[in-house]
């Protein structure tokens, strides 16, 4: 038992590794580059280099492998002579990376002309909040000759990259800000793009929204969860009863409706049932809202009305196909001969099912839910959309239509995660069950 | 219950003791939608869409508009010139009727009208072309792909069938739809784009099961007999196993050439599908989505009646076959 959970265990994480490098690759492979796919192809090359520069995609494949999964915080940090950190700025409302210094104050770096670097400095408060600013410039001792005869610095500028200065090479960067394209002089030579990476929960930046991503990932996973979860503990308890009826009922007109009907709803793609499920509830009857509207500030628990369509979409397609599989286990077991012996020898009739025929029947269907957690992944997906749902699945989406790849890995990445786990989980409650296998 | 169903099993002759002609063989197999109501209800729904499908042009009535597809013309054309319009669908998917836009059906437009006016049965009719070939086009392509994988695994074992099915295991578990996401987001929406994902998602569940089916029937006597006889290992899969794991592939392939409209759909619905203004039945239900909720559904239901008519059949058709087949195992 112990060796097994061992392998299965090994082979999860194999699995996982390669699920992130088929995941970076397919992104890496990908035509055309990441700045046109993102900026629009009107950017100047001047434009394009920058944003590669700032965002590390000039940097060879698997570096930035490395930093995506491990981070690049501690690299920056040994090459700046200081820890670096991410830090909440509750003036703008934005978490930003700075230079952790000794007595309780933060750091970042601006320079104006590659000649002197101006030293943005916070203190930080006892209450987890920034102190003011302060801008000081730095003397002459800070500039470090590097193996070339050059004198550099690294510091942490105000985009919250980890930047290297050269001194006395007064470049220009082209910067995207809300205003626009905007080029600014005393631009660093090189960036390395701050992250924690994905093993320590931090997928990087937001290409689009500019953003950490695990910021928008936490809030829209929870909400997926809620509603993936009460459609679970709706549809399972329900379609396991209808399917086990159908099974005892097997090949009588009550067998033909659900089996069917089952099939049918199975069938079906999400997004048609949840067309027709919104025509008939929402705009024929009026009955609930056929669209997720959340004003600001609210959040998905105080509308639970709300939930009913997308849960009811959800539950059509997942109803019919765990109704099927329990059906068919149901009616395989009612066969067997030790149901015939139990029947023989004149035990009542619900007593064989409840304590022979049940018991084996709802093997099979407990795995096969737990497998079919990719399938429910892809209606969630559909149904997020369908419906405006803020979730995790309308979120992979987004991402993936406006190119933003470190949202579209993070996401994928949490989503393949849940799969493979919630597969295991299903290897493991078979083998707990089942203890045919538990004990070879 | 069990045992009328041997009896029945009893009466009818084992397949391989009559020689039966070619004819024979497939009325009985088309027997199968006299047998079963189910199959022949699914039938009925995919048969209609074939229909609509080959007569959405006027190209089998009238052959001289194969002219116009070799000159090239597209999809754009159409709208300018009658030699296309059918009987069946009087309008071009592509041509729009100025200040008739979301209308709801009428003598005039059957269906309705679309958000940008155009008639709504004639964009699902040319659509129900696309589903109709892209489907069963990528499950054929998968079925080739994953078949070749299977054999070769199940049939010679060892370090082969290991890497191989340990490959296929990791894409097993990668979710389906994320695999879609991430290689059309990266690779751009197309048709081919939309037949490779496919493909890729589909391939690795056939390779699976023909590898099964490999395994068991390599042990069988006649294997054997052409492996003394010195057979080549490709003339032994393709001609000895495969031949014989033929019924389990044909009823699996069926139920993905519903899964795989399934999918298309889903990819359209999902703005992946084939880009505008080609009618894909997914983003016809996307464009329609909007107008919903302003009390006019007609784009959205009837694009999502068509799919689900479609995919439903299928697997109709489906379970009546594998229904079949228990009965007379």
């Amino acid at each position: 038992m112990l060796k097994l959970l061992l392998r299965r265990f090994l082979f999860l994480i194999v699995t996982l590794f390669a699920v992130s490098v088929t995941v970076f690759a397919i992104s890496e492979l990908a035509p055309g580059d990441m700045a046109t796919n993102v900026l629009g192809n009107t950017i100047t090359p001047d434009q394009r280099a920058s944003f590669n520069a700032q965002n590390g995609l000039d940097q060879p494949a698997l570096t930035r492998y490395r930093r995506w999964m491990l981070g690049s915080d501690r690299e920056a940090a040994q090459l700046i002579g200081a820890p670096v950190d991410r830090f909440y700025d509750t003036e703008n409302n934005q978490t930003n990376w700075w230079v952790v210094g000794s007595n309780e104050t933060i750091y970042r770096h601006r320079s104006e002309d590659g000649e002197v670097i101006l030293q943005l400095e916070r203190a930080l408060l006892p209450d987890g909040k920034l102190g003011p600013s302060r801008i000081v410039a730095l003397g002459d001792e800070i500039w470090v000759t590097n193996d070339e005869g050059e004198e550099i610095f690294w510091g942490v500028n105000e985009d919250g990259r980890a930047a290297m200065w050269i001194r006395g090479l007064n470049q220009s960067e082209e910067r995207l800000t809300r205003a626009g394209w905007i080029s600014t002089a005393g631009a660093p030579s090189a960036y390395i793009p701050l992250q924690k990476g994905l093993l320590r929960g931090d997928p990087g930046i937001s290409l689009i929204t500019r953003q950490p991503v695990i910021d928008t990932l936490v809030p829209r996973l929870l909400n997926t969860l809620f509603l993936a979860g009460i459609a679970f503990v709706i549809i399972m308890p329900l379609a396991l009863f209808l399917g086990v009826i159908a099974g005892l009922y097997e090949g009588r007109p009550l067998d033909r409706v659900l089996s069917v009907g089952g099939l049918v709803a199975t069938a079906t793609p999400e997004f048609a049932s949840g067309v027709f499920l919104i025509v008939i509830f929402a705009v024929w009857l009026g009955w609930f809202p056929g669209a997720v509207v959340i004003p600001p500030g609210t959040s998905i628990f105080e509308q639970p009305q709300m939930l009913i369509l997308p849960i009811m979409t959800l539950m059509l397609v997942e109803l019919g196909y765990v109704l099927r599989v329990t059906r068919a286990s149901m009616s395989e077991v009612l066969r067997t001969n030790y149901i015939r012996t139990a029947v023989l020898k004149g035990l009542p009739y619900w007593q064989v099912i409840w304590r022979h025929a049940l018991r084996n029947a709802l093997l099979a269907p407990i795995t096969v839910i737990m497998l079919h957690i990719n399938w429910l992944i892809g209606g969630i997906v559909v149904v997020e959309t369908l419906f405006g749902f803020p979730g995790l699945g309308s979120y992979v989406l987004a991402s993936a239509l406006n190119n933003d790849v470190f949202a579209l890995q993070a996401a994928t990445m949490i989503l393949v995660v849940i799969a493979v786990v919630s597969q295991l989980l299903a290897d493991l409650i078979y083998v707990y069950l089942n203890p045919r296998i538990r004990y070879t | 219950m069990a045992t009328a169903e041997q009896t029945a099993g009893d009466q009818l002759p084992s397949p391989s003791a009559t020689r039966t002609s070619r004819w024979q063989r497939l009325e009985a197999q088309l027997g199968l939608f006299r047998r079963s109501r189910i199959a022949l209800v699914g039938l009925c729904l995919v048969g209609f869409w074939v229909v609509v499908a080959l007569f959405a042009d006027n190209c089998l009535v009238t052959p001289s508009c194969y002219a116009g597809i070799v000159r090239g013309d597209d999809i754009t054309t159409w709208a300018t010139s009658d030699e296309y319009r059918s009987w069946l669908s009087r309008y071009s998917p592509v041509e729009q009727f100025r200040g008739r836009t979301r209308e709801g059906p009428s003598w005039d437009h059957w269906l309705g009208t679309d958000t940008r006016g155009r008639d709504i049965w004639a964009r699902l009719a040319h659509g129900s072309r696309l589903i109709l070939t892209l489907a069963p086009l990528s499950v054929m392509v998968a079925l080739l792909v994953g078949g070749t994988l299977g054999l070769l695994a199940g049939y010679y074992g060892g370090m082969v069938d290991e890497v191989t099915m340990r490959i296929l295991d990791a894409i097993i578990a990668f979710p389906q739809i994320l695999l879609y996401l991430v290689i059309i987001a990266s690779f751009g929406a197309s048709a081919t784009n939309v037949l490779i994902a496919i493909t890729i998602a589909g391939a690795p569940g056939i390779a699976r099961l023909v590898r099964g089916l490999t395994l068991d029937i390599k042990t069988r006597d006649y294997v054997a007999a052409a492996q003394t006889q010195g057979e080549h290992s490709w003339y032994i899969m393709v001609f000895e196993i495969l031949p014989n794991a033929r019924g389990p592939i044909i009823i699996d392939s069926m139920l993905r050439v519903g899964y795989a409209v399934f999918s298309i759909g889903t990819l359209g619905f999902l703005g992946l599908g084939l880009p505008p203004p080609s009618p894909d039945w997914g983003s016809i239900v996307q464009a329609g989505r909007s107008s919903i909720q302003a009390g006019r559904p007609w784009e959205a239901l009837w694009g999502s009646l068509a799919i689900a008519m479609v995919v439903v059949g299928l697997n109709l058709i489906a379970d009546g076959m594998s229904e079949e087949t228990r009965r007379y195992r």
